[in-house]
């Protein structure tokens, strides 16, 4: 593992978008002998857990978090491009002939860094990896399944809100065959949102993508079409969530207050996440939302009558929607 | 017609009875027909890629009417064929390409346009050189052999007028095809061959246009030590994947020639106006680097060139950044009626660079001005297309406002998080599923700090 002071070297320069001096760390530590792994976790990782926390901690702006993200993904792209280079010609003739993976991020999902770390850890193992990045288009998926026939399509998501995505690239890769994993902090331990979805199989950690790998059939046939009364309860939400949203802001705007702009912008997040249990039948998911948006409003000093009324807002946009609703019930 | 007398030919071989009768009737069989049917239907999903196309064919056959089935098909890349027997796993032949004693054989049957129902004879070497000869050298071959079957029924696949591939189906002795199931089958193979013929079409094409947007498509960004560059670009026309939006970075390390801009139109007719003015400027940009030349040159080659204005209609904003020794840049730049570049400065502030000049390819003598800006490291400039200006909410448009607060506290960050927010806020604004998008283009530069 990575030493405290590095990490919190490196972590210093992350604070001061400082990329060159990130990468220059990481190239030290790389010499030293550290393995991949331990770079990733011990100072990725690590860096990328404290720029979460400071913002959900209201201690730094989206912005600064932005940037601070920017930085750790240049040093994984930078850590990429140095596996390449130790990669013996053998190793990367013989990834080369087997047919490559996919790795995507589900559409609307902006969160690119645990996609890239699992790139850069299949291709320190070996693999080929066609990597796309954040927020993929089914067209785009389409478009690279054809280009690259890859064995299997690796789906990355971090937002609950982006399972609806998620599902649409399921349709998109089984439709041609293709074995979809899915992975992130948007599914459960157990896997229920994953089978659900109808994806192939789900990856819990990083590390176990290369053995999950060798389970997986080489085709798998289309899944059917979602046609449960949740179902297009969650498609028809997701494709009013615009409209949904202006409704809520305007009820719940006016009321100012410390914190309040900061949690009506998480009100798309919401609905997504309310469209994710329906589509899922996981309520657990509306649950979960709620606990994280209380605590986005208590560390802005958002009144709680103020988030009641959000939640107010959002029940009286899903009138419509008897299944949404009584899920919306459940996790009050 | 070809000289057939030279090599065996499947009518040719002994043993072969190119009009065998059925031999056992089998109502069984019938059962699954319906089910094929309706199952047939799913290789249309695989569309845009045959080979898995003609796996579901396959797998369609054999889990609802056969004991063996084999599908070969040819398109401009070759031949191409997937085969499996009941209780054994796919055996694709991409890896191996078909011999040509097979393609001589299934190319004999094409010809004739007809089913053919072969009698195998029971185990010779004979049988195994027929078997080879349909098949190939393939496990499929022992396979076969396993199912000990007593006929194979080889289906041409016809298509507009034309033979595309050739299915070869068998059961295992005792359950033989009858004249019944033989006629059902041929109009099944009729109806797949339509299918499949469409999937060759959609590669083909797929093909073509892979090749052209190649071609079309910038070089990646050059890196350079003392700059960090990050840009993106989306495309109105997703299903062609290219655009009238461009973007461009070429030079050395020290001096730079930077072009972004936006031509008229979406789509593959946009995008090829955009690889003429790319061309246009890198010429332009060997004889004369300051940018105002470069535009005014550029702008000559476009109305010249055009048929009618409304074909070379373009707008850009070109750019030389030339390298200083404390790591700033001192950037050179000309605006042809193009959305204003930003600089984003290290404590946060945003000032525009306005246009100089009119957008290009409409007035022969076109002038354009320049304005010089230093760009020390931490400063950010970015340019964008008018799909991140223009980008339609429900409400209004995206505009400078949303430029402004979504550049918010980013002074001084990584230009990719400048572009990833800019990117993000606008897809936000869009909405999920817009339809009304535009092309749009982002970069941003930033020196680096010197080491």
């Amino acid at each position: 593992m990575v030493a405290t002071a590095v990490q919190d070297r490196y972590w210093d320069r992350v604070v001061h978008n400082d990329g060159a001096g990130a990468r220059a760390i990481v190239d030290t530590v790389l010499t030293d002998g550290t393995p991949l792994d331990g770079i990733l976790t011990g100072l990725v990782g690590d860096a990328q857990r404290r720029v979460g926390s400071l913002w959900a901690a209201d201690e730094w702006t989206v912005a600064r978090e932005h940037a601070a993200t920017a930085v750790n993904e240049q040093v994984v792209q930078h850590l990429r491009r140095r596996i390449r280079s130790w990669r013996d010609d053998a190793a990367v003739r013989a990834a080369r002939g087997t047919p490559p993976l996919l790795v995507v991020c589900a559409e609307r999902e902006w969160h690119a860094l645990p996609a890239l770390m699992l790139t850069a850890r299949l291709e320190s193992e070996g693999y080929a990896v066609a990597y796309l990045g954040a927020d993929v288009s089914t067209l785009a998926l389409q478009r690279a399944i054809a280009d690259h026939e890859p064995r299997v399509t690796l789906v990355s998501a971090s937002l609950s809100s982006s399972l609806v995505f998620v599902r649409r690239h399921v349709e998109t890769a089984t439709a041609s065959g293709v074995p979809v994993v899915v992975g992130g902090a948007a599914f459960d331990p157990a896997g229920l949102r994953a089978r659900r979805i109808g994806a192939t199989a789900q990856a819990l950690d990083p590390a176990d993508v290369g053995s999950l790998l060798a389970t997986l059939p080489r085709r798998v046939p289309a899944v059917p079409p979602l046609r449960t009364d949740a179902a297009r309860e969650a498609f028809a939400l997701l494709a009013a969530v615009g409209p949904h949203t202006d409704a809520v802001t305007q009820r719940v705007a006016r009321r100012g207050g410390p914190g309040t702009t900061a949690v009506l912008d998480q009100v798309p997040h919401v609905l997504g996440a309310l469209a994710a249990a329906l589509l899922t039948d996981d309520a657990s998911i509306v649950s979960e939302t709620r606990t994280w948006l209380d605590a986005v409003g208590d560390a802005r000093r958002c009144e709680r009558s103020t988030l009641a009324e959000v939640w107010a807002a959002v029940t009286e946009q899903v009138a419509d929607y008897p299944l949404g609703r009584r899920m919306l019930a459940d996790a009050a | 017609m070809t000289d057939t007398g030279s090599r065996p030919t499947p009518a040719a071989a002994p043993g072969w009875d190119r009009h065998a009768t059925p031999l056992v009737v089998d109502d069984q069989a019938l059962l699954a027909r319906e089910a094929l049917q309706q199952h047939l239907g799913e290789v249309l999903g695989a569309v845009h890629r045959p080979a898995r196309a003609l796996e579901l064919t396959v797998d369609t056959f054999v889990d609802h009417a056969v004991d063996f089935a084999q599908v070969a098909l040819h398109s401009h890349q070759g031949w191409m064929s997937v085969g499996r027997t009941r209780g054994h796993d796919l055996v694709g032949e991409r890896d191996r390409p078909i011999s040509r004693r097979q393609a001589e054989a299934v190319r004999d049957v094409l010809s004739r346009q007809a089913p053919e129902h072969w009698l195998l004879p029971p185990e010779t070497p004979e049988r195994e050189v027929m078997l080879t000869q349909l098949l190939g050298e393939s496990p499929l071959v022992g396979q076969l052999n396993e199912l000990d079957a007593a006929s194979v029924l080889s289906l041409p696949l016809v298509a507009r007028g034309r033979g595309i591939g050739l299915l070869t189906l068998a059961r295992a002795r005792g359950r033989d095809l009858t004249a019944d199931d033989v006629l059902f089958l041929e109009d099944v193979a009729h109806r797949i061959a339509v299918a499949l013929d469409v999937t060759i079409v959609v590669a083909d094409n797929r093909h073509a246009a892979t090749t052209l947007r190649t071609a079309l498509l910038p070089p990646p960004l050059p890196a350079s030590a003392g700059l960090d560059v990050a840009s993106y670009n989306r495309v109105a026309q997703e299903e062609v994947t290219v655009g009238g939006d461009f973007i461009d970075l070429h030079g050395g390390e020290t001096d730079l020639t930077l072009l972004l801009g936006d031509a008229v139109g979406k789509g593959v007719g946009a995008a090829v106006a955009a690889k003429r003015i790319r061309t246009s400027v890198r010429t332009a940009a060997l004889v004369d680097r300051s940018p105002d030349r470069v535009l005014t040159l550029t702008n000559q080659v476009l109305v010249h060139e055009a048929e009618s204005p409304v074909e070379s209609f373009a707008t850009a904003v070109c750019g030389r950044l030339r390298r200083q020794d404390d790591g700033s840049f001192e950037v050179t730049l000309s605006n042809a009626g193009h959305p204003p570049p930003i600089i984003l400065r290290r404590e946060g502030t945003l000032e525009y660079v306005e246009s100089h000049g009119p957008a290009l390819g409409i007035f022969e003598d076109a002038e354009f001005g320049r304005s010089v800006h230093r760009l020390a490291p931490g400063d950010t400039l970015i340019c964008y297309t008018d799909g991140i200006t223009e980008a339609r909410g429900r409400i209004d448009m995206f505009g400078e406002d949303g430029i402004a607060t979504a550049l918010a506290g980013l002074g001084g960050a990584p230009s990719s998080a400048v572009v990833e927010r800019l990117a993000m806020s606008v897809s936000s604004f869009l909405g999920p599923d817009s339809l009304d998008r535009d092309d749009a283009a982002i970069i941003a530069l930033q020196p680096s700090a010197p080491l």
